[in-house]
């Protein structure tokens, strides 16, 4: 055991066990193209007992420099589309801002009071919305998932074609691109830039980093390959990342060797992700991120129950 | 704890005001330091990974 004493958050830590922590949150990064902070926040103050503050900057700056790495890695095998990606981040900018923006006209409802402890009521409506929109998105993945692996079985060689691709790709006029790095041969700037705008505003409203949101709408309305749409996704969370790592920075809550320490593992874990995608078929990663969606539900749904006081955790 | 000299990074620059006030170096630490750390550990993976003569491969379009 190896314990050092956290200079902002004032209290002592395991560093192999914060590593190890790190190692997870880089895989799932790296592997399902998300941030990784539905894992490392919870993790942080339940395990390690830090508060939600400080392990919410924390993780942001982790996420920050995991999805650089990874970003990296998914580029040296040719998964990350560039061009898609820089037309999505101006989209989802701008929706991760209007998001926030309807966040803070919502906070005027006030509070509710039907739990042990009074709540927001736009943080007890919004999570419940992410458990729908999470619930919704892993049942999509899995039942298209199962049907493409009983397509395969019967025709290795049978192509996937994305339920809405070719509408959405159809929509809007010019100007146009050819995306070479997935494969779309034909579509509209502004379409990219409006699949952006949906995911930034989901990120902004609900508050998540988007990847979760980012994948499968790459996937199904855009028909991108599943090892880019992921690539890809890690090239925007580097950007929303960072902004909130600045954020939370100067407010202080980020405690830079819990970061750090947290980074050593995420930064080899992402590399690890990153490779193993490309070991597995686009529908085997499909199928792991319908689970990692209801995972996501049951943390939400948990998380809610503690900020309700109906859940008490054996830490606090 | 001293932090090899660098302790002063970590200081409060308004102890008068509620919470953690950071400094302009350590803001800007937490942002270069998760960028640098990013970019070190693929560099170190990417000679690992020469030394042990493997490469890189080509991405996949499967589905």
């Amino acid at each position: 055991m190896l314990e050092v004493t956290l200079p902002v958050v004032g209290q002592p830590v395991d560093v192999v066990a914060l590593v190890a922590l790190g190692v997870a949150v880089g895989f799932a990064a790296g592997f399902f193209g998300i941030g990784g902070g539905v894992i490392a926040v919870p993790m942080l103050h339940i395990l390690f007992r830090v508060d939600y503050n400080f392990a919410v900057g924390s993780s942001l700056a982790v996420i920050f420099g995991t999805s650089i790495a990874a970003t990296l890695r998914h580029r040296r095998m040719q998964q990350v589309d560039f061009k898609l990606g820089w037309a999505m981040v101006a989209g989802a900018l701008c929706g991760a801002w209007l998001g926030t923006a309807v966040v803070e006209l919502l906070k005027r409802w006030g509070s509710l009071h039907f739990a042990p402890r009074p709540v927001l009521a736009v943080n007890f409506v919004l999570p419940l919305v992410y458990v729908a929109c999470l619930v919704g998105v892993g049942v999509l993945l899995y039942r298209e998932s199962r049907r493409r692996k009983r397509e395969l079985r019967a025709d290795p060689d049978a192509p996937f074609v994305a339920p809405l691709s070719r509408a959405v790709r159809g929509a809007l006029g010019r100007p146009r691109l050819t995306l070479s790095a997935s494969g779309i041969g034909d579509v509209s700037l502004w379409t990219l830039v409006l699949v952006g705008l949906v995911a930034g505003f989901s990120a902004g409203l609900l508050g998540i980093g988007g990847g979760i949101v980012q994948v499968p709408a790459m996937i199904y309305l855009l028909g991108v390959p599943t090892a880019v749409a992921i690539g890809t996704s890690l090239f925007m969370i580097v950007f929303a990342s960072g902004m909130g790592t600045l954020s939370h920075a100067v407010h202080g809550n980020c405690d830079i060797v819990l970061a750090a320490c947290l980074l050593v593992g995420s930064t080899v874990g992402a590399q690890i992700g990153a490779y193993v995608t490309k070991k597995l078929r686009g529908v085997q990663i499909r199928h792991a991120l319908a689970y990692l969606a209801f995972a996501t539900a049951v943390v939400v749904i948990f998380e809610l129950l503690w900020r309700l006081g109906v859940l008490v955790l054996p830490t606090q | 704890m001293e932090w090899f000299g660098v302790s002063s990074l970590f200081r409060d620059v308004r102890p008068d005001v509620d919470g953690f006030q950071p400094s302009f170096l350590y803001v800007l630490l937490c942002v270069l330091g998760p960028v640098l750390l990013g970019v070190v550990s693929v560099g170190v993976i990417a000679v690992l990974e020469k030394l042990a003569g493997r490469s890189r491969g080509q991405g996949g379009h499967d589905a």
